[in-house]
């Protein structure tokens, strides 16, 4: 039957070095983010799944690998997702609105312009019957 | 995944006191790492003598890993430790650690004292003054797990 082992490796003097062995994915995974965590953290951690083949042959491949840059690109994702979220509600918002001016209701921001233009004409006509009164008093003079 | 996170820690705090006794990128020496620096795990602590000329023997066994009964003697060979207990499970493949130079992590489903309990260990080399690997400092915890009667079929 063959047999897995997973280990675990760190990126030391330009090469991976073993560091320990685990019989499981999950414990292997802990182990090297505990070794990443950790005060003398490598420039890097991997974990191989190592099997013997029936065969005599071995297979391995990489079942999980961090770096500092490795988690530098992870933030750099996260962030690049929230502004994507913030990009994606924004236009839903606009959209929103565009379908409410089609339906005749005046959006949120076409209704605080229309209040500028209202105030602008009273500010107006005040000025105007103001002048007029002055006018008139002068003339009746 | 059956296994706890508490079967966990106890491999990651011994893992991470070995890694913190090391020299740069060789082994910890014997002296730097004892079982009473475990603290509050040191219950479950073994260490074995890989160097003795008449074999791999127990130097510490832990209160938490005793067993009824056994030793009858001070430090026994490891070969002699009761088959079907969780401190054999944990000890047997103490060769594999001198051979890869690095600690290995060995766990499951198994038997201890006649019930079916689930397993983590962890077994970490320490050299002496000439590099050599003299002993191995072990640790285990384990939690029984309910077996149910096989039923039958047809």
């Amino acid at each position: 039957m063959a047999s897995r082992s997973y280990e675990i490796q760190r990126f030391s003097g330009g090469r991976w070095v073993l560091d320990s062995v685990s019989d499981d994915k999950d414990v292997a995974v802990a182990m090297a983010r505990a070794l990443m965590e950790s005060v003398r953290a490598p420039a890097g951690v991997r974990v191989m799944s190592c099997q013997q083949n029936d065969d005599g042959t071995f297979s391995e491949f990489t079942v999980f690998r961090a770096s500092p840059v490795d988690e530098h690109n992870a933030e750099a994702q996260s962030r690049r997702l929230k502004v994507e979220e913030e990009v994606r509600n924004a236009r839903e918002e606009r959209a929103k609105d565009r379908k409410n001016d089609l339906a005749g209701e005046p959006s949120s921001k076409r209704r605080r312009f229309q209040d500028v233009i209202l105030a602008v004409q009273l500010a107006f006509g005040i000025g105007i019957t103001l002048t007029a009164i002055q006018m008139l008093r002068i003339a009746l003079r | 995944m059956l296994e706890t996170s508490a079967d966990k820690r106890l491999v990651i705090r011994m893992l991470e006191l070995w890694r913190r006794a090391r020299r740069a990128d060789g082994l910890p020496h014997g002296s730097q790492l004892m079982p009473a620096d475990a603290g509050a795990d040191a219950s479950q602590l073994f260490q074995i003598d890989v160097l003795s000329p008449t074999g791999a023997r127990f130097i510490h066994i832990g209160s938490g890993l005793h067993l009824p009964d056994w030793p009858q003697k001070p430090a026994p060979l490891v070969v002699e430790c009761p088959e079907d207990t969780v401190l054999s499970l944990a000890s047997r493949h103490w060769r594999e650690i001198v051979t890869r130079r690095v600690p290995v992590t060995r766990g499951g489903l198994s038997r201890h004292l006649g019930g079916l309990v689930l397993y983590r260990s962890i077994m970490m080399p320490l050299v002496d003054d000439d590099g050599r690997i003299a002993t191995i400092l072990g640790a285990a915890n384990w939690r029984m797990v309910e077996e149910h009667p096989p039923t039958s079929v047809g």
